[in-house]
C-alpha cells in the first residue's frame, strides 16, 4: 500500500535525493499529519461505532460474567456462564446445526450465484427480465417468505412435494424431519440470497476485460478451461468478499427458525443465535446468552481471520 | 501487471454513460429533496404525552376497537389513554421498556413470563384493588379456571393479572367434509343426543380417513393435547399442582387412545409449527375435517363457503362438557406506574363485563372470561352452537401453574413431545413418565 | 497476474478477435431453458404472494394449488388499507430509509477513503474492529441500546432509527474500501502534485469515481432499511410513526391470520422496491462492477 500525502513527492522515488535522517523525520511528521487527517475522515463513523456499537457491546461483554435475569440485581458469575454454555449438549447440537447450515448455504449460494451469473451474461436482451425475477426474493418480506415456504414445506399441500411424487421421488416432510430441516433452511436462504449474489457476480463478470477471455479462446481453451483459468481467478476478490459476508450471515441465521417454529423449535432446527435469543428472552438468563454470543463472535473472528490470512494463496488482486 | 490499463478502461467505460450519470444524479437529488419533505409528513402526534399508556399485541381489526376503548376511557378517567400496539416480539420490547423504566402503565402478559414478572416485582398485586369497594370487577366475576397462573410460582398470595378474554378449545367441524365421509349425525347433534363419546369420535375419524382427507390434527403444546386426556376423565394434576398423569389410570387410558389414533393416521401430528400456521390453514382449505381450537378462527371461517359448527370435546358420558384447555392472556399493572390508581381503574374497566362486551361484540374473535355475557358468543347464531363457547370456558382451565411457573418447561414441553410423537414408539406409560418428569422435575 | 501465460497476452495484442458468436442454436435454447426454469422458481413465491392478495381466503390454500385467482377480489387490499395507514407508513419508511442512505453513504465513503488510502496509526486494528462488529448478533445489544436511546431521549422518535445506521455502516465501509483500493493511485497523485488538499482530492477525484458503487451500496442500504423490522419495533411506540414492515406485521395474528390482507400488505411493502430495482438495475450491476474484481 503506498503512502500518499498532500503536496509532497510520493512514494520511494524521492528517497535517493533526501538524506536519510531528514527522510525519517519527514516521514514521521507526515505520518502524524496523516493520522490526524485519517481520523478526521473517520470521525462520523467512529462516533457511531463508539456510541451505538462499542457501548452496548461492552455492556454485553460484562454481562457474560454475571448472572442477570433482565430485571433484578446482578451477581458475579466468573466463568461459569461460559462453562455452562460449553458443557450443554443441546448448544453443541445447535453449533453443529449452525455449521451444517453454513456448509450448505455459503457454497450453495456462491455456486448457484456464479452459475446463473455466467448464464445470464449470455442471455442477451432478456437479461434484465431474468435479473428481475431472480431479484424478487430479495425484496419479498420475511412474513411473506415464511408464509410461502411454510406452505411449500407442508407435505400435505406442498406443490413441490406434489411435483416430487409425480416424478416418483420421495417427498420429505421438510420442516418436521430432523434430517431435512437444516437443508430446508439452506434452500430458503439460498433462494432469498441468490439475487444479491447474482448481482455481485454479474457486476464482477462485466468488469472482466473481454480481451482475456478472447485470448483464452484463441488459445483454444474450452468453456470449462476459460471459466477455471480466466474467469474464476479474476473474480476471486468478489468471491472473497461474498464468502466473508456470507459466512458471517449464515453463522447468525435466526429469523427462519423463528418464523417457522416460534419459540418452540425442535432440537434439530436450532442454531446458535436462536439459542442466544431463547436463553435471553425465554429463560431470562442474559448472562449465559451474552456468554454464548461472545463465543460465537470469537468463532467468527477466527474464521474471518483465517479467510483474510489465506486470501494471498488464491485471491488475485489486480493492483 | 495489467491492472492500471484495465481499471482505467473500466472507469472510462462507466464515465462515458451520461444517461447513467443523469440517473444517478436524479436518484441522489431525489434523496436529498425527499428528506425534508417527507419529514413533514412523518411527525404526527408529539410523544411524551402525559397520560396512561397500555400495551398489547393485537392488530387490526381488534386494535381499532382498542383505540375506541381508549377514547372512551380518556373521558372516564380524565387523562389521555393511549393504546400502544406491539406488532411482534412482544417480550423483547417489554423487557427493553421495563429495563429502562419506560414500560406502559398496564400491559398484556402472556403465560411464558408472568411468573418472572411477579418474581421480579414488575407487576402489581391486584388483591387489594379487587377487594376494595370501588373496584369495577371482582375476582368472582371470572371463570374459575382462568386466573390461577397469575399467582406467584411458589404458590404465595396475590393475584397479579386478570384474563382479558379467552379462547377455550372446542371441536370445530366442516359439515360438508363430514357429509362426504358419510357421517350422518354431526358432533353437535351427537352431543345433544348424548352419544358424543370417544367411540363416536373414533368411528367418525375412521370414516374421514377413508376419504383421504385429514380428520384431526394435534400439536405438541399443552393446549394441543392436554384436552384429550382431561376430556375423557383423566387427571392431569393433583391438588398440590403436581403432574400425575403418568399414574392416573384414566389419563393413561386416554393417552393410549390418542397414541393409537396417531398410529392409525386418524389423528395427524402437525409438528412444532407455531400455532395457527398449519392447522387452521388446512381447515380453511377444506383439507381438514375437524380442528380443536378457539373462537379465534371465526372471522376467517365466516368468509369460507363450507358449512361449519362447533361441539364440545367428546366425553365419557357422551353428554357432558368436560374440562379442556383455554388460551388466555392477562392484563397487569406496571408496579412502577406513575399513576397506579388510574391504571387500576383502567384495568377494572377493561376486564369487567362491560369492557369485554365493548371489545368483543360485533365480530370479535374471543370468548368473554367473565360470566354472563352469552349474547357475545351467540351473536348472529354463528356458529349455530356458539353458546357452547361460554359453557366450555366455564369448565375449562388456563395454563396449569406447574407449567407456567417455569418458563423453560413451557418451551421445552413441545420440543420433548415433538420428539416422542415423531419417533412414534412410546407407550402411554413411557410417554407420560417423560413429560411428567419434565414438568415436576425442574423447579 | 500469474494465471496468464505470455502467449495469452501476446494473443490479446495480436488479435481483437470477434467474440464467439457462432455458438450453435441449441446451446442458446438450453441456456434460455435453464434460465427460464430458474427465473420461474425464483419469482414464483413472489407471484404467489401477488396473486394470493387478490384471492378470497378459501382460495389461497386450495388443493391442487392454483396460481391465478378464480375471481379477482380486492377484499384483501380493502382490509389492509382500512386497517392501517399505509400512506403515512410509506412516508415514514421512505423518509427514514432515504435519510439513512444519503448520510451513511457519505460517512462510509469518508471512512473507506481513510482506510484505503491513508497510512495512519491503528489502521489495521481499527479496520478489524469494523469488520468484527458485523459479527455481533443484534438481539444481544438491544437492551443496552434501548437504555442509550432512553438516555438520549430518542425513544419513540425516528431519530433513534436514523442516527445509528447513518453514522455506522461497517458493511458499507468494507465494500467501498475494497473499491477504492482498486482505483489507480496515479489519478490521485496527479491531483496531489497540484497541491490539492486531501479533502479536495476526496471530493473531486474519489467521490466522482465512487458514483456507481455508491448507487449500488445505496440500493442495498435502502433495501435493508426498508425491510428493517426489529429496531423500529423496539424503539417506536406511536402507531403514526410506524414504518411499513410494522404495519404489515400487524396483520400477522397471534394465533391465526387474515391471509388475503396479509398478502396484500406484504405486496404493498415489496412492490415499490421491485419497481425501483427494475428501473435502476443497470446502475446497480454496473455500480458494483468495479468493486467486485478489484480489492
Amino acid at each position: 500500500m503506498a503512502v500518499l500525502t498532500t503536496g509532497s513527492p510520493t512514494r520511494a522515488q524521492g528517497g535517493s535525493e533526501i538524506p536519510d535522517l531528514h527522510r525519517s523525520r519527514a516521514r514521521r511528521r507526515r505520518r502524524r499529519a496523516d493520522t490526524v487527517a485519517a481520523y478526521l475522515f473517520l470521525t462520523p463513523q467512529l462516533v457511531g461505532l463508539a456510541v451505538f456499537m462499542v457501548g452496548p457491546l461492552l455492556f454485553a461483554l460484562v454481562l457474560a460474567f454475571y448472572h442477570w435475569d433482565g430485571f433484578g440485581t446482578r451477581s458475579f458469575a466468573g466463568l461459569s456462564n461460559f462453562g455452562d454454555v460449553l458443557s450443554d449438549p443441546r448448544i453443541r447440537h445447535s453449533a453443529i446445526n449452525t455449521l451444517w447450515f453454513t456448509v450448505l448455504q455459503v457454497p450453495g449460494l456462491l455456486l448457484t450465484g456464479f452459475f446463473f451469473a455466467v448464464l445470464m451474461q449470455r442471455a442477451g436482451k432478456l437479461t434484465p427480465v431474468y435479473r428481475l425475477a431472480f431479484f424478487a426474493p430479495v425484496v419479498t418480506s420475511s412474513v411473506a417468505v415464511a408464509a410461502i415456504w411454510l406452505w411449500l414445506f407442508n407435505p400435505d399441500i406442498s406443490p413441490v412435494n406434489h411435483a416430487l411424487s409425480a416424478i416418483g421421488l420421495p417427498t420429505p416432510n421438510w420442516l418436521q424431519d430432523a434430517r431435512f430441516v437444516i437443508p430446508a433452511f439452506a434452500i430458503v436462504g439460498i433462494w432469498q440470497g441468490l439475487g444479491y449474489q447474482l448481482v455481485m457476480f454479474m457486476a464482477g463478470l462485466q468488469s472482466i476485460d473481454r480481451s482475456f477471455v478472447e485470448a483464452a479462446e484463441l488459445d483454444g481453451c474450452s468453456e470449462w478451461q476459460k471459466l477455471r483459468h480466466v474467469t474464476v481467478p479474476l473474480l476471486s476478490p468478489t468471491i472473497l468478499f461474498l464468502s466473508i459476508t456470507g459466512i458471517i450471515g449464515s453463522f447468525q441465521v435466526f429469523d427462519y427458525i423463528y418464523v417457522f417454529f416460534g419459540s418452540t423449535a425442535p432440537d434439530a432446527s436450532r442454531t446458535i443465535v436462536y439459542e442466544v435469543v431463547q436463553i435471553a428472552f425465554g429463560e431470562f438468563d442474559f448472562g449465559q446468552a451474552s456468554a454464548l454470543a461472545f463465543l460465537l463472535f470469537l468463532a467468527l473472528l477466527v474464521v474471518t481471520g483465517c479467510q483474510l490470512a489465506a486470501q494471498k494463496r488464491w485471491v488475485h488482486y489486480t493492483e | 501487471m495489467f491492472s492500471h490499463s484495465n481499471v482505467i478502461t473500466g472507469v472510462a467505460a462507466t464515465t462515458v454513460g451520461r444517461r447513467n450519470l443523469l440517473k444517478a444524479g436524479m436518484l441522489a437529488g431525489l434523496g436529498v429533496a425527499a428528506g425534508p419533505t417527507l419529514a413533514a409528513c412523518g411527525g404526527g402526534s408529539s410523544s411524551a404525552a402525559p397520560g396512561l399508556t397500555w400495551a398489547g399485541w393485537d392488530g387490526p381489526p381488534q386494535s381499532d376497537r382498542f383505540r375506541q376503548f381508549s377514547e372512551k376511557m380518556t373521558k372516564q378517567l380524565g387523562v389521555q389513554v393511549t393504546y400502544q400496539q406491539v406488532v411482534g416480539d412482544y417480550l423483547s420490547k417489554l423487557m427493553s421498556q421495563l429495563s429502562a423504566g419506560a414500560a406502559p402503565a398496564a400491559f398484556y402478559v402472556g403465560d411464558i413470563y408472568m411468573a418472572k414478572l411477579i418474581e421480579t416485582k414488575q407487576v402489581l398485586d391486584l388483591t387489594s384493588y379487587l377487594g376494595s369497594n370501588g373496584a369495577a370487577v371482582k375476582q368472582d366475576d371470572f371463570y374459575e379456571g382462568l386466573y390461577e397462573w397469575c399467582r406467584p410460582a411458589d404458590g404465595g398470595p396475590g393475584l397479579f393479572g386478570l384474563p382479558v378474554d379467552c379462547n377455550p378449545a372446542v371441536f370445530w367441524f366442516n359439515k360438508d367434509l363430514l357429509a362426504q365421509a358419510g357421517v350422518s349425525t354431526d358432533p353437535a347433534a351427537q352431543f345433544e343426543a348424548g352419544t358424543w363419546t370417544q367411540d363416536a369420535l373414533t368411528e367418525m375419524l375412521d370414516k374421514i380417513r377413508a376419504t383421504k382427507k385429514k380428520g384431526l390434527l394435534i400439536g405438541g403444546g399443552w393446549y394441543d393435547w392436554f384436552g384429550w386426556i382431561s376430556t375423557f376423565g383423566g387427571t392431569l394434576f393433583d391438588e398440590s399442582g403436581k403432574a400425575v398423569f403418568d399414574t392416573d389410570p384414566k389419563a393413561l387410558e386416554a393417552l393410549s387412545w390418542l397414541l393409537e389414533q396417531l398410529k392409525s393416521g386418524n389423528i395427524t401430528y402437525t409438528g412444532s409449527l407455531p400455532q395457527g400456521q398449519s392447522g387452521d390453514v388446512l381447515f380453511y382449505a377444506g383439507q381438514l375435517a375437524t380442528i380443536a381450537t378457539g373462537r379465534v378462527i371465526l372471522p376467517n371461517v365466516k368468509k369460507l363457503k363450507f358449512g361449519y359448527d362447533i361441539a364440545p370435546f367428546p366425553s365419557p358420558s357422551g353428554k357432558d362438557i368436560m374440562p379442556v384447555p383455554v388460551n388466555t392472556a392477562a392484563l397487569s399493572v406496571n408496579a412502577n406506574a406513575k399513576n397506579q390508581a388510574k391504571a387500576l381503574e383502567f384495568l377494572g374497566a377493561y376486564v369487567n363485563a362491560e369492557g369485554q362486551k365493548f371489545r368483543l361484540a360485533d365480530g370479535g374473535n374471543a370468548v368473554p372470561s367473565v360470566k354472563g355475557l352469552d349474547q357475545i358468543v351467540t351473536e348472529g347464531n354463528d356458529p349455530a352452537h356458539g353458546k357452547l363457547f361460554n359453557d366450555v370456558a366455564a369448565k375449562g382451565y388456563a395454563v396449569p401453574r406447574a407449567i407456567a411457573s417455569k418458563p423453560k418447561v413451557l418451551t421445552e414441553l413441545p420440543v420433548l413431545v415433538d420428539k416422542m410423537f415423531k419417533a412414534g414408539n412410546e407407550t402411554p406409560e413411557s410417554f407420560s413418565r417423560k413429560v411428567v418428569q419434565l414438568i415436576n422435575g425442574a423447579s | 497476474m500469474s494465471t496468464f501465460s505470455d502467449t495469452n497476452r501476446r494473443a490479446v495484442k495480436a488479435a481483437k478477435a470477434p467474440s464467439g458468436s457462432g455458438r450453435p442454436a441449441h446451446h442458446k435454447l438450453l441456456l434460455h431453458a435453464i434460465l427460464l426454469v430458474g427465473a420461474v422458481a425464483m419469482a414464483l413465491p413472489f407471484a404467489w404472494m401477488l396473486f394470493s392478495s387478490f384471492k378470497p381466503l378459501g382460495e389461497i390454500f386450495i388443493q391442487p394449488p392454483k396460481l391465478f385467482p378464480e375471481q379477482w377480489n380486492l377484499e384483501g387490499y380493502r382490509t389492509a388499507l382500512s386497517g392501517a395507514d399505509f400512506v403515512r407508513g410509506f412516508c415514514n419508511s421512505t423518509y427514514i430509509a432515504v435519510t439513512i442512505t444519503v448520510v451513511s453513504l457519505l460517512t462510509s465513503a469518508m471512512a473507506a477513503y481513510a482506510f484505503a488510502r491513508i497510512d495512519f496509526r491503528g489502521r489495521r486494528g481499527l479496520f478489524m474492529v469494523f469488520l468484527a462488529t458485523m459479527m455481533v448478533p443484534g438481539q444481544l445489544t438491544i437492551i443496552p441500546l434501548y437504555l442509550i436511546m432512553g438516555w438520549l431521549g430518542w425513544v419513540d422518535t425516528h431519530t433513534a432509527l436514523i442516527v445509528p445506521p447513518a453514522l455506522f455502516n461497517a458493511f458499507g465501509v468494507f465494500l467501498l474500501r475494497q473499491y477504492i483500493r482498486g482505483i489507480p493511485l496515479e489519478l490521485e497523485e496527479a491531483a496531489q502534485l497540484d497541491g490539492a488538499s486531501r479533502i479536495r482530492t476526496f471530493v473531486t477525484i474519489i467521490l466522482p469515481l465512487l458514483r456507481t458503487p455508491l448507487t449500488a451500496l445505496g440500493i442495498f442500504t435502502f433495501l435493508g432499511q426498508w425491510n428493517n423490522f426489529f429496531t423500529p419495533l423496539i424503539f417506536l411506540n406511536s402507531s403514526d410513526k410506524f414504518t411499513l414492515p410494522l404495519l404489515v406485521n400487524q396483520f400477522k395474528g397471534q394465533y391465526t391470520s387474515d391471509w388475503p390482507a396479509l398478502m396484500a400488505a406484504t405486496t404493498l411493502l415489496a412492490a415499490p422496491i421491485l419497481i425501483l430495482f427494475a428501473v435502476a438495475q443497470r446502475q446497480i450491476v454496473e455500480g458494483i462492477a468495479l468493486s467486485g474484481s478489484k480489492s
